[in-house]
């Protein structure tokens, strides 16, 4: 039979071949990264390790790789940054698990599998997802994921699960712990995507107090130990000065965009960029802040915190560019194109002829780039290697 | 190019968050609906163009049987029944291909106002119109047990988005014969089509709940049960097709204009039904009989030049509806197209 094949192509045919194509357009719009690299480096300027996808990797200050990790048991996915100790590196995945890995050889030592409780043969509990860095106080681990904060009891062969303070919204930030008898006793401080900040009991994980932010806080705060106070920005334009013992609000001061990464403190002064491409340079006074010093640098966003070495201020931004200031009399001293958005995070390494710049940035081919500080020239880069 | 649609869209979204709680199951749902309803006359429009293309359709079978070993004649002969009735028969997908980036949109605004992701949430700040809510970022993805960020892990949500889909694709798509009595390929065709739509659609809406962030299957939930209820508002769902019967259908203008057309002055029609036989009307400009080969319209009269032309030729001029007719001096009977007992 030899029946047209134009006759075919009912309307029907139509609608459904643009039913599948919306399915396909949907499936390319959800697609992409989840996140950016997981960025940290050590106290010592000598090793960076980058999570990204499905692997863990440690680089000497020279470029070199140190070493690989993966586990490919469980086709784990990493997009937090690790936190580097002297003998080990702990890093949480996408799963909620947390790895513990030598920092020699980048061996698993073990991995923390959290509590799934079931229900008719269904998991609970399995979207734990980590996505903020790991912080370690002694024999103790505390993590934040979905459903909130995590203490983990590190000194067996096995880790183990202390107690789980649940908030309302996921925790992306670093914990904080402080322990400084001047201050106070010791206290754990977890800001979250519930707008909250909260103030805990490192010991039983019992809330001491918690502010409303009035926006959502994607990173940790920063203690000012000289005045007692604890720094925050949030995704409502706004920075505040708490008080460190009872979360009393100290100041706030209004921003251009949001504020994503913790500020920088320096010399009684807070360094930090918003999502609209604002740098600030605010002084802390003791009534609060000071007069601002502000530039707009560009109109992509400045996620992540500027870092400040040899009185040269450095910041990153989505727009591919690296711009370095001098902090005396806040002159451009370079900025460069790195070919890919800068917003995984800004960290030094000593270098052999001086600091080195490294730049995350969210594009695989570019996903570390090295700048050194005195000209910006780049010294060397990486990519993703699956 | 999307953010045009997307950056209201979650503008909307958040403005509805906090209008109604705080809640995000309220806000999407509160959302969808609105969408939905802004959509209404679309969705009345492509309903409108696919029952005038399922009325040509036994005319559109003629035709392809008619036609079956000359392709271009085929296309020509439809082009010219599509034009003689004023229909488009893209005109059915052309609010679809409109509705698309809408609900492309709808789905990526939900996406962007939940922000799973670092990525999501950083764009965030871009795409918010209106100062002042800020302070409701990201939306509190957490509802009764889910993280509507995230795939609902009980399968509770996708199990219903398959159903919803289901049902609607159901209600809205009319029964079609699993085979053609008639060997009618292309009748075979569409109802091949609609049994995969009916399917398939449910399927591959079920995977995206599946994979992705519960948030979108309320969504995908709320629009399916809206447009269910949109299309029993029209009169459009008929329910009865749930248990794969179809309602009785009236006698199609389309039908009786074709019969018409193709009757002679002076001939009787004899239907099988009960009702006596009537002298069928004579066209009045039909004064002598139709030749073979004369162009005519579908109502009977000869056409102007440059309009439509389509040639009755004597032994191939059929009726539908089981009636005798006489066509070009010459009597033949036909198969009943359109009164084909359903299966």
């Amino acid at each position: 039979m030899n029946t047209s094949r134009t006759s075919r192509l009912t309307p029907r045919f139509w609608v459904l071949a643009i039913l599948i194509l919306g399915a396909v357009l949907l499936t390319a719009c959800e697609g992409g990264n989840e996140s950016w690299a997981g960025i940290s480096t050590d106290t010592s300027g000598e090793t960076v390790v980058v999570s990204f996808e499905k692997q863990v990797v440690s680089y000497s200050a020279d470029g070199s790789r140190n070493w690989t990790y993966r586990d490919d048991d469980s086709d784990a996915k990493f997009y937090a940054p690790s936190l580097i100790t002297a003998d080990r590196v702990y890093v949480g995945d996408y799963s909620g698990r947390v790895h513990a890995i030598n920092r020699a050889d980048g061996k698993r030592i073990w991995i923390y599998e959290p509590k799934v409780s079931k229900v008719l043969g269904f998991s609970l509990g399995a979207n734990d997802r980590i996505l903020g860095p790991v912080a370690q106080s002694g024999d103790s681990l505390f993590f934040g994921n979905e459903h909130g904060v995590v203490k983990l009891d590190i000194s067996g062969e096995q880790p183990r699960e202390v107690w789980e303070f649940e908030t309302e919204h996921s925790i992306w930030a670093q914990p904080l712990y402080v322990n400084d008898p001047e201050l106070g006793e010791p206290t754990l401080f977890v800001a979250a995507l519930d707008q909250h900040l909260y103030a805990l009991n490192p010991e039983n994980g019992e809330e001491r107090w918690s502010v409303d932010l009035e926006g959502a806080a994607v990173s940790h705060p920063v203690l000012d130990a000289v005045n007692g106070r604890l720094y925050i920005g949030t995704l409502n334009y706004k920075l505040y000065a708490f008080d460190f013992n009872d979360g009393a609000k100290v100041a706030e001061f209004k921003t251009e965009g949001w504020i994503w990464d913790s500020p920088l403190l320096e010399d009684q002064t807070l360094y930090f960029g918003d999502l609209s491409g604002w740098l600030y340079a605010l002084p802390i006074t003791v009534d609060g802040f000071g007069e601002v010093w502000k530039t707009k640098l560009s109109d992509a966003a400045l996620r992540a915190a500027p870092v400040l070495v040899d009185g040269v201020l450095v910041v990153a931004s989505q727009d591919e560019k690296v711009y370095a200031i001098n902090l005396d009399d806040k002159s451009r001293k370079w900025e460069k194109g790195i070919g890919a958005p800068a917003v995984a995070g800004l960290f030094v390494l000593e270098g052999e002829d001086g600091p080195l710049l490294v730049v995350g940035t969210k594009d695989k081919e570019n996903l570390l780039v090295t700048l050194r500080l005195d000209n910006g020239e780049k010294e060397w880069g990486k990519k993703y290697e699956d | 190019m999307l953010d045009i649609i997307i950056n209201p869209f979650i503008t909307l979204l958040l403005v509805l968050y906090g209008l109604l709680g705080r809640n995000v199951f309220l806000a999407i749902v509160g959302f969808t609906i609105i969408v939905r309803f802004a959509l209404l006359p679309l969705t009345i429009k492509q309903q409108r163009s696919f029952k005038r293309m399922q009325e040509l359709q036994p005319k559109q079978r003629m035709l392809q049987e008619k036609y079956k070993n000359d392709r271009e004649r085929l296309t020509q002969e439809q082009m010219a029944l599509y034009r003689e009735h004023g229909v488009n028969p893209f005109a059915g997908c052309l609010p679809l291909l409109i509705q698309l980036p809408i609900f492309l949109s709808l789905w990526r605004a939900i996406l962007a106002t939940l922000a799973s992701t670092p990525d999501q949430l950083l764009e965030l700040q871009d795409r918010i119109l209106i100062g002042g809510l800020d302070h409701l970022v990201p939306l509190k993805n957490t509802f009764l047990w889910m993280n509507l960020a995230l795939p609902d892990q009980f399968y509770v949500l996708p199990i219903l988005v398959v159903i919803t889909t289901y049902l609607q694709q159901k209600l809205i798509m009319p029964v079609t014969p699993s085979t053609s009595s008639s060997g009618n390929d292309a009748a075979d065709q569409a109802a091949r089509m609609s049994r995969q739509m009916t399917t398939f659609m449910p399927l591959l809406f079920g995977f995206f709940a599946l994979t992705y962030s519960s948030g979108l299957s309320i969504y995908f939930i709320t629009s399916n049960i809206v447009g269910i209820i949109q299309y029993a508002m029209m009169g459009k769902a008929d329910f009865r097709r749930l248990i794969g019967k179809e309602a009785p259908k009236k006698e199609e203008k389309v039908v009786s204009e074709v019969v018409t057309s193709e009757v002679e002055a002076g001939d009787v029609i004899e239907t099988p039904t009960k009702t006596p036989a009537k002298p069928v009307r004579q066209p009045r400009v039909a004064k002598e009989p139709v030749e073979a080969g004369s162009v005519v319209s579908a109502t009977g009269r000869p056409l102007k030049p440059g309009i439509t032309e389509r040639k009755l030729s004597g032994s191939s001029a059929t009726a539908s509806s089981g009636t005798t007719t006489k066509s070009a001096g010459k009597t033949s009977k036909t198969p009943p197209s359109r009164n084909r007992p359903k299966r």
